[in-house]
């Protein structure tokens, strides 16, 4: 009896143990930060359709996400979550926040997840390469050039030499032009140092004058010795002459891209990403106001920043979001969520951010963009190559903030350009340490 | 139940309030001061964090700024909110219901709109610089430098805060007996001679702390910078700890400045409660 007893106790776990081997493997749920919810062609939004995709290959994921707060244009969301212990599992934001977490404490390689690497560029990926493991998924990007406006040229009567021969000297000609004929009006070009968005703009302005960031393995910053104090100079010389606005230093990006939009500035750094966008929130702003304000677009095209005396070329600012995955240690959580990072920057995804007019990542995708200045932008970047400004490196959230203050000083005049210079070079070197 | 039970039951509520949302944070707050913080691989750094403070020169600017905002704020607030209580003490009731009326909507208004108009305001083409302009006069960037930025932010604060003292000091002069006041216009004194032989000595008491609650408001200002006037030529030390901690990532080291403002805050405050404690 004892023995029947014992036969039928372990007939019974043994029973329990296969049954609940046969019973469905539980839900994942994974989490995403993204920087903005795009919708898509069919109605959907990205965030959407790339669940939708993921649960052809994981029926039972749970998908949630939170849209980041970029007022700051800081890492705050994700530093909040962290901090609350709920990184999120997938992380997509500008790379110069996403490469905060782009290092092997906190990220996936993906190399073992991601099943479309090779689709991917080598010239993009290779920023995101650490130790040849992947850290992240470049998506379609912008790069930065100067947007001259035709019909104010043509109004001052500058005639706009070849890309060749733009030079500092004739942009600085172009801007006594505009000035001549719009004193206070409308500007040769335009500046904002309220806020770090400003980085693009300025950058490229060191580009023009042949200056270098950083020293190879990024130890610490060249900004100084390849003579970033003419940047600062040649800035103050813009306010004393009057060929930036005269608030340029207490403008925000808001502002700076409505003087574009409204055609106040002659020749300034602008995506082609954003001129659609701006365009018709300038006609929106009109259309509501119901002011008497006329509106017209006016003609652009796209040349490189002009270069000063004895450089060759004036290398573009390029920047793009970047899919981070959380390596959480758990494999199951872990390819869920890699998937998912790589359906949110798929061919399908890829295509549709074309038609916003940005260059893509993917040799899978079709540009489907009808932008006539995708092309001359592309080769902008082509013929002058990428700026470094170590946007991939997980101290750029750091430098970043740290330049606007200083910009502030110099264009307030509250700064010599060797001051500043100097300035500026302790703020990086600091954050290189 | 005794009273004394009851008392202390009835605290709960508020101390748990006050553990968990003021206590708990404070020493958080401790905490992460003493580290470098990322929230991946944070790293105790000791005192580094407070070491540093000493030989950075944008938390001395913003000590500087900070200076000049508790002289002109204070200052403003202690002067227009006499003004106008001197203005109206001698008016009819009516009177002073309306001005309390009038000079407290500012104070209950939204700081954030308040900040937005201002900003239209003293916008390089707004209002401001259009009767500038009228004047012959080349339009000022008003936030663009400290010279400007501080006075005017001031300015602006006071506005939003005056109407508080308007209604404090008032109720203070209308308290007064006004036996006092009828004996000593029989001996001849004049109306400037009461405000500033009687009434002024009367409410010495309210003017104490209205200047050290100023003072130490000055410290706390963050919103109206954050909004008008983002600069480090205008910040003030909580709008740089902000900054640092918030906008720069770097939340060990932001810690350690909000903790010495701290510090010297609660040396304010004793030193408000000493002089409380003396005149009372």
């Amino acid at each position: 009896m004892k023995k029947l007893f014992i036969l039928i106790l372990l007939l019974s776990v043994s029973l329990t143990i296969f049954a609940n081997g046969g019973e469905e493997e539980k839900p994942v749920t994974v989490t995403a930060l993204i920087a903005g919810n795009p919708a898509q062609p069919n109605g959907k939004t990205l965030m959407e359709v790339a669940t939708e995709k993921l649960h052809q290959d994981f029926p039972n994921a749970i998908v949630e996400f939170n849209i980041a707060d970029l007022s700051e244009g800081s890492t705050l969301t994700m530093d909040a979550m962290l901090a609350a212990g709920n990184a999120p599992n997938v992380y997509s934001d500008y790379i110069g926040r996403t490469s905060k977490y782009m290092v092997p404490e906190y990220a996936l390689p993906l190399n073992d997840y991601v099943t479309d690497l090779d689709q991917y560029f080598e010239s993009v990926m290779k920023p995101l390469t650490i130790n040849g493991d992947v850290m992240g998924l470049p998506t379609p990007g912008g790069i930065y050039a100067m947007c001259i406006n035709l019909d104010l040229l043509e109004d001052v009567g500058y005639d706009l030499p070849s890309q060749e021969n733009w030079t500092v000297d004739e942009f600085l000609k172009m801007c006594a032009m505009v000035k001549a004929k719009y004193d206070g009006e409308k500007w040769g070009t335009g500046m904002f140092a309220a806020n770090q968005s400003g980085d693009y703009l300025i950058n490229n302005w060191f580009a023009s004058f042949g200056v270098s960031y950083y020293a190879d393995g990024y130890d610490y910053t060249t900004i100084k010795s390849t003579g970033g104090a003419k940047v600062y100079e040649f800035f103050q010389s813009l306010v004393e002459n009057d060929y930036i606005p005269p608030n340029s230093g207490t403008l925000a990006d808001d502002y700076y891209v409505t003087q574009w939009a409204k055609g106040e500035l002659a020749a300034t750094g602008f995506f082609e990403g954003w001129t659609e966008n701006y365009f018709k929130s300038w006609e929106n702003e009109i259309k509501n106001k119901e002011t008497e304000e006329t509106y017209g677009r006016f003609s652009y095209t796209f040349y490189p920043f002009p270069k000063a005396e004895g450089v060759d070329k004036v290398p573009a600012y390029f920047i793009n979001h970047t899919v981070v995955v959380h390596n959480t240690g758990d494999r199951r959580t872990d390819e869920v969520a890699a998937r998912l990072a790589q359906y949110l920057n798929d061919a399908d995804i890829q295509e549709n951010a074309s038609l916003s007019n940005v260059c893509l990542t993917r040799k899978d995708a079709e540009n489907l963009s009808d932008s006539v200045m995708i092309p001359v932008i592309t080769k902008i970047g082509e013929d002058n190559g990428i700026f470094d400004v170590g946007l991939s490196q997980p101290w750029f959230a750091a430098v970043r903030p740290k330049h606007y203050p200083i910009l502030q000083k110099v264009l307030a005049g509250d700064l010599t350009p060797e001051e500043a210079i100097t300035a500026y070079e302790a703020a990086i070197n600091e954050e290189l340490e | 139940m005794s009273n004394k039970r009851a008392a202390y039951i009835l605290l709960i509520p508020g101390l748990v309030f006050f553990l968990l949302f003021v206590g708990w944070p404070l020493i958080e707050v401790v905490r992460l001061s003493f580290f470098k913080i990322n929230f991946i691989n944070d790293k105790f750094v000791g005192l580094k964090n407070y070491l540093k403070i000493f030989s950075d020169k944008t938390f001395y600017t913003a000590l500087l700024n900070n200076v000049f905002y508790m002289v002109l704020y204070t200052a403003g607030v202690c002067i227009v909110s006499l003004s106008t209580c001197f203005l109206v003490f001698n008016l009819p009731k009516k009177w002073h219901d309306l001005t309390r009326f009038v000079v407290y909507v500012p104070v209950i208004s939204s700081g954030v709109i308040l900040s937005q108009t201002w900003k239209y305001i003293f916008h390089i083409n707004g209002p401001i610089n259009w009767i500038i302009a009228k004047l012959g006069i080349k339009p000022v960037a008003f936030f663009q430098s400290g010279v400007t930025g501080i006075p005017t932010i001031s300015a602006i604060l006071t506005f939003q805060i005056f109407g508080i003292y308007v209604i404090i000091l008032l109720a203070n002069m209308l308290s007064i007996d006004k036996q006092i006041f009828d004996a000593a216009k029989i001996d001849g004194a004049s109306n400037g001679q009461i405000n500033r032989f009687i009434i002024l000595p009367l409410m010495k008491k309210q003017l104490g702390m209205m200047i050290l609650l100023n003072v130490i408001g000055s410290f706390g200002v963050v919103e109206t910078v954050l909004l008008l006037a983002p600069y480090e030529h205008t910040a003030t030390v909580t709008y740089h700890i902000y900054q640092t901690a918030f906008v720069i990532g770097k939340y060990g080291y932001g810690a350690a400045q909000a903790i010495l403002l701290f510090i010297f805050i609660i040396g304010l405050t004793l030193v408000k409660n000493r002089v409380s404690k003396e005149e009372a």
